[in-house]
């Protein structure tokens, strides 16, 4: 018995260093994998960035990948803006970004990029920052361009123009001396087009849509919106992000606007 | 089975024996990993690396990067293609205008251009006075903040209120007479036919609070109507809101002296200021 016990002293003292061992070679695998996923990772962001924007969105792996971690970033930074789902607040002029009504650009990625990269009306030289709507009932509505203010009888017309345009209840007479102001002395038409529809390349809105930046698209608010004018910023994000991680929110934006294009489409 | 003699040195390979060539081993491996590492981190880096661009340019100009974002807008503002769309020499184009503007801007820095060229030392100013806006620009203030700052800047919220103006002509003997009836609260249209006036239809409608003054300006400076000769003009600036109507005395051509009560319109942020809301307009 005791011959029992003495020999199997020498095999406990054999064991440790083995389970040492073990847990050696544990720990190294976990390190492995964890660097394996790390340079993975690594990895797929410079695909992600050496990839064409605009080509990202039907390549699905990257794509899910860029949502995946886009997602966090957009609900951190743009949220407390855009809301969590990304539907904007009409009320404060933040753009509802799940509809496909682009203010700037044609709602690309490299669009939403270059957004997010230099924002606009944001104080940096890149930024969107090519016209503002001016306040029309104001002394001195144009500043250096020399517009002249519209009476509230004018801006009545006007309304009554655009609803017109947008096949909204109007009445005609008003509609036609609306026009005649929106097309001449309003110099509405130098932004929003002669047909209302609008110009994303210097961020003007389609008027001819059922889609309103300001209000609901009642007469009180587009009174409000030619009234007092509007100069709405988003800021820019180029110091603050990484371009990783700026590209990765843009797509996940991407995806809030095709989301809704694919249910619709169901 | 054989055992190893006192003065053999033990097996590296035997975990339980102290191994001097077993822990050279280990050294040298840890230090290839880390000078592994560490050259990785050199030749990858942002700003030391010289072998790699990093993917998120497209181009290294003497270390400077040139941002794929910034070529993917250049080529559409120049061609109006995307990436996809472009031909390789749009493409090589662009990145060659874009190369060749990064050479002359680090010339220039050589040359010092700033310390020499005062539209490009305004232009620094500029651009250093924006980078401190957008940090406070992105701040979030809080919610007494704000109410500070609209209190003590109220007057930069407030909207034009609206006033109803009409102009009002009578014979100038009777004009006097007019003017009496109507601050004594008179209808106007009533008025008008009793001492044989008209309105002149000068005022289409309702005017934003400054509009009105700059209209009556523009009935100052006007001569006066042939029509009108030998008539007296009795003009009114009411607001929406606010009644008795304040109507001037009569006045002969154009010239009028109406006053302006304070109004507040519908939606407006704030009172208009008392000494900007009432008093005579010439």
């Amino acid at each position: 018995m005791a011959g029992a016990v003495n020999a199997k002293i020498p095999e406990r003292e054999n064991a440790k260093p083995r389970r040492r061992l073990a847990w050696g070679l544990i720990v190294a695998a976990g390190v492995v994998v964890v660097a394996a996923l790390f340079i993975r990772e690594i990895q797929a962001q410079e695909r992600l960035l050496r990839a064409d924007p605009d080509a990202i969105p039907v390549r699905s792996g990257l794509n899910r990948f860029a949502i995946s971690r886009g997602a966090p970033i957009f609900h951190a930074r743009c949220a407390s803006c855009h809301g969590d789902h990304g539907a904007g607040d009409p009320s404060r002029g933040v753009p509802n970004l799940t509809d496909h009504d682009w203010l700037y650009g044609e709602g690309q990625v490299s669009d939403i990029e270059r957004v997010v990269y230099y924002g606009i009306r944001a104080p940096h030289p890149k930024s969107w920052n090519m016209a503002v709507m001016p306040a029309l009932a104001t002394p001195n509505p144009g500043g250096e361009k020399g517009l002249q203010p519209l009476s509230p009888g004018d801006i009545d017309d006007v309304i009554d123009y655009l609803m017109q345009v947008e096949h909204r209840p109007h009445d005609k007479v008003a509609a036609a001396r609306g026009e005649g102001i929106y097309q001449t002395r309003g110099a509405c038409y130098d932004c929003h087009g002669a047909d209302a529809g609008g110009d994303s390349a210097i961020g003007a809105p389609n008027l001819a849509d059922p889609i309103w930046l300001y209000g609901d698209g009642s007469r009180a608010a587009i009174f409000r919106s030619i009234a007092r004018g509007h100069q709405g910023m988003c800021p820019a994000w180029i110091k603050i992000l990484r371009p990783a991680q700026i590209r990765e929110v843009a797509i996940y934006v991407h995806s809030l606007s095709d989301a809704r294009a694919a249910s619709k489409a169901n | 089975m054989a055992h190893p003699t006192p003065d053999a040195a033990p097996d590296w390979r035997d975990i339980r024996e102290v191994s001097p060539r077993r822990s050279l081993i280990l050294l040298a491996l840890g230090a290839i990993m880390g000078l592994g590492v560490a050259g990785y981190a050199l030749f990858t880096a942002k700003g030391t690396s010289t072998l790699v661009v990093p993917p998120e340019d497209v181009a290294l100009v003497n270390q400077q990067p040139i941002s794929r974002s910034d070529f993917v807008i250049q080529l559409q503002s120049l061609f109006s293609v995307d990436l996809a769309h472009s031909s390789p020499a749009e493409r090589q184009k662009v990145l060659s205008d874009m190369i060749r503007e990064e050479l002359f801007v680090q010339r220039a820095k050589e040359l010092d251009v700033a310390g020499i060229d005062p539209d490009v030392r305004a232009a620094m100013v500029n651009a250093v006075e924006q980078e401190i806006a957008a940090d406070a620009i992105t701040s979030q203030p809080s919610d007494d903040k704000l109410r500070a700052f609209y209190q003590a800047n109220r007057s930069r919220y407030a909207s034009e209120g609206t006033i109803t103006v009409r102009d009002l002509v009578f014979p100038a003997d009777r004009a006097t007479e007019a003017a009496t009836a109507l601050k004594g609260g008179a209808d106007a249209d009533a008025v008008l036919e009793r001492f044989g006036g008209h309105d002149s239809k000068r005022t289409r409608d309702t005017e934003f609070y400054f509009a009105a003054k700059i209209h009556l300006r523009d009935l100052a400076a006007v001569s006066p109507h042939p029509a009108s000769r030998g008539m007296e003009r009795t003009c009114s600036m009411s607001p929406r809101t606010s009644r008795p109507f304040p109507w001037t005395s009569p006045r002969r051509a154009t010239r009028c002296w109406p006053t302006i009560a304070p109004m507040r319109s519908p939606g407006c942020a704030s009172a208009m200021k008392p000494s900007s809301a009432s008093g005579p307009i010439s």
